[in-house]
């Protein structure tokens, strides 16, 4: 009897020690590369957003596409602060021509989309100021390999625990063209 | 024992000790990740508020000198503004805002071509007719706040005393100096500036040697805009462009921002350019003053602080003496020529007391800042 015990505990032991924690190692790092290229992707998104002054819908197409290749759902949010050049909302000493000192008002993720992409309507360019404020953020929304696996062992309370993710952000230094 | 036994005892074994390793690497490698995440949104966040430094100094033009002076001031605060709101968004997803991160930034020092301005918290201090009587208890600052703001303007300038010489000389970040104080036991009173260039002569017939090259006028400067060449003439470091289809013609002058060109009416007439002459020419007439009020016997052992006591040195963090006031030697600070190097050599002994100047005005201010932030803060920074 002891001797089935112990033999069936070895091969538990043997079974975790051969297939499981290879496999938790492995969806680690493939963890690892999809945070990485989703950090590198939502960097070059935002850069080339804040290099040109444009967004268009196939910009951002392709950055869904791209991080989309990893495997995994991601929620996409992007913040743009319009520098706003209307007098009646200065304030007393602000001057409208210096960036930093002045009033911004806010497009979330939705009126960007609406915006380059209006329903029932032809794709639209969105142009960018310099002194714009302009940021990305991106979470994964499903549960990937590695969370499963560890979550045999331990449970992060919350349903929305995201593992990769990204933001970037930075001032529009350029004047964008509509074409 | 059997060898299921010895394996269950080797797993039993070895699992918690790799576990913990595994544990204690994990760390380390997050630890290391953090850190290179930081440093690079720190880098990205300064390059922002540079870049918005630099947008602001050109779109604010060059043609309104009323307000260059608060300009400059404005540009360095709506900078620092756009520093905190830009690291606030690039630490945002991890619950941090600008306002709590203004907490942990203890100073931001802008060095500028003759001085820096440090943006850091001090205490408002003020006097008690106006706590008491000028101010409403919903002002804006209070007496005993803290408040984050830009200091005055520091200069990078130290006091030399001599004998007969006590001036103050300001640095920047290239050859020219300015020198003010009184010179001849003080009966001469001294104002005067300009850049240290070697090897200069002025020649009879309106034109200059320096190294050998002789320069004088050149006529008409003109360059390439797209396919059409245009004459031009460079003020204050914006080149003007005459555009000679324009009418009228007195205001056929642009310059080019953002791509777009900018007209301006007023007086700029064609001639020959002859700038470059009276700088060489300007450089030597100054090396001559400089001689006259004998300043070129001047060495690092004269320099004093602001009370007239001796400076003594600059050391590193590892206690490493970076520059020595005292024992440097007797060379002299304006030696034009020193055993072959020119004083327009990075080598220069000109060149090593400027930058340990600069070291020493910047380490000091800030360490002043820091400890004000430290006694604020209840940090040690």
């Amino acid at each position: 009897m002891g001797d089935t015990i112990i033999t069936i505990v070895a091969i538990v032991l043997a079974a975790i020690l051969m297939f499981v924690f290879p496999l938790m190692s492995m969806s680690d790092r493939t963890d690892d590369i999809a945070q990485l290229t989703v950090t590198t992707q939502t960097t070059e998104f935002v850069d080339n957003v804040r290099t040109t002054g444009r967004l268009t819908m196939d910009d951002y197409s392709a950055f869904e596409q791209s991080i989309a290749a990893t495997g995994n759902t991601y929620d996409i949010e992007m913040e743009l602060q319009v520098l706003d050049e209307n007098p009646g909302k200065k304030t007393t000493q602000a001057d409208y021509t210096k960036i930093g000192e002045n009033v911004y008002y806010s497009m979330y993720t939705s009126q960007i989309l609406d915006t380059i992409a209006p329903s029932g309507g032809a794709k639209k360019v969105l142009t960018l100021k310099e002194g714009d404020w302009f940021s990305a953020t991106v979470k994964n929304t499903n549960t990937t390999l590695a969370q499963t696996l560890s979550n045999f062992f331990y449970t992060v309370t919350g349903n929305d625990t995201y593992v990769i993710a990204a933001e970037h952000g930075g001032y529009v230094t350029a004047n964008g063209t509509g074409e | 024992m059997k060898t299921q036994y010895l394996a269950v005892i080797f797993v039993i074994i070895m699992l918690p000790i790799s576990l913990v390793f595994s544990a204690y690497i994990s760390a380390q490698i997050n630890t290391i990740n953090l850190q290179i995440s930081y440093d690079t949104k720190l880098d990205n966040v300064t390059y922002d508020a540079i870049k918005v430094f630099q947008m602001n100094t050109v779109n604010s033009g060059t043609s309104d000198l009323s307000d260059i002076v608060n300009s400059k001031i404005r540009d360095i605060e709506a900078a620092a503004n756009s520093f905190f709101t830009s690291i606030g968004s690039s630490f945002n997803m991890v619950g941090y805002n600008s306002e709590i991160l203004k907490e942990y930034v203890p100073a931001l020092v802008f060095t500028m071509y003759d001085g820096f301005y440090i943006y850091s918290p001090f205490e408002n201090t003020l006097d008690d007719e106006t706590a008491q009587n000028l101010l409403a208890n919903n002002a804006e600052y209070q007496a005993g706040e803290q408040v984050t703001g830009l200091k005055p303007y520091i200069y990078y300038s130290c006091r030399y005393k001599t004998a007969t010489i006590d001036v103050v000389i300001t640095y920047s970040l290239d050859n020219y100096i300015t020198v003010q104080g009184t010179v001849n036991g003080g009966s001469t009173t001294i104002n005067d500036a300009g850049y240290l260039i070697n090897d200069v002569t002025v020649n009879a017939d309106s034109t200059v040697t320096y190294r050998g090259i002789t320069i004088g006028s050149e006529g008409q400067l003109s360059e390439y805009l797209g396919d059409q060449l245009y004459q031009y003439i460079k003020i204050n470091g914006v080149k003007y462009y005459f555009d000679s289809s324009y009418s009228p013609q007195e205001d056929a002058w642009f310059r080019i921002l953002n791509g777009q060109r900018i007209y301006r009416q007023g007086n700029i007439r064609l001639g020959s350019n002859d700038q470059a002459y009276r700088y060489y020419k300007e450089a030597a007439e100054f090396r001559q003053r400089l001689q006259s009020y004998g300043l070129l016997n001047l060495t690092p052992a004269n320099a004093v602080d602001m009370n007239g006591n001796q400076l003594q040195g600059i050391t590193d963090a590892e206690g490493n003496v970076v520059y020595d006031f005292v024992n440097s030697g007797t060379y002299h600070i304006f030696e034009y020529e020193d055993g072959g190097v020119s004083i327009e050599e990075p080598t220069s002994n000109f060149n090593s007391h400027r930058m340990a100047v600069i070291r020493y005005v910047i380490e000091n201010n800030l360490s002043v800042a820091l400890s004000n932030y430290n006694t604020a803060s209840g940090r040690n920074f």
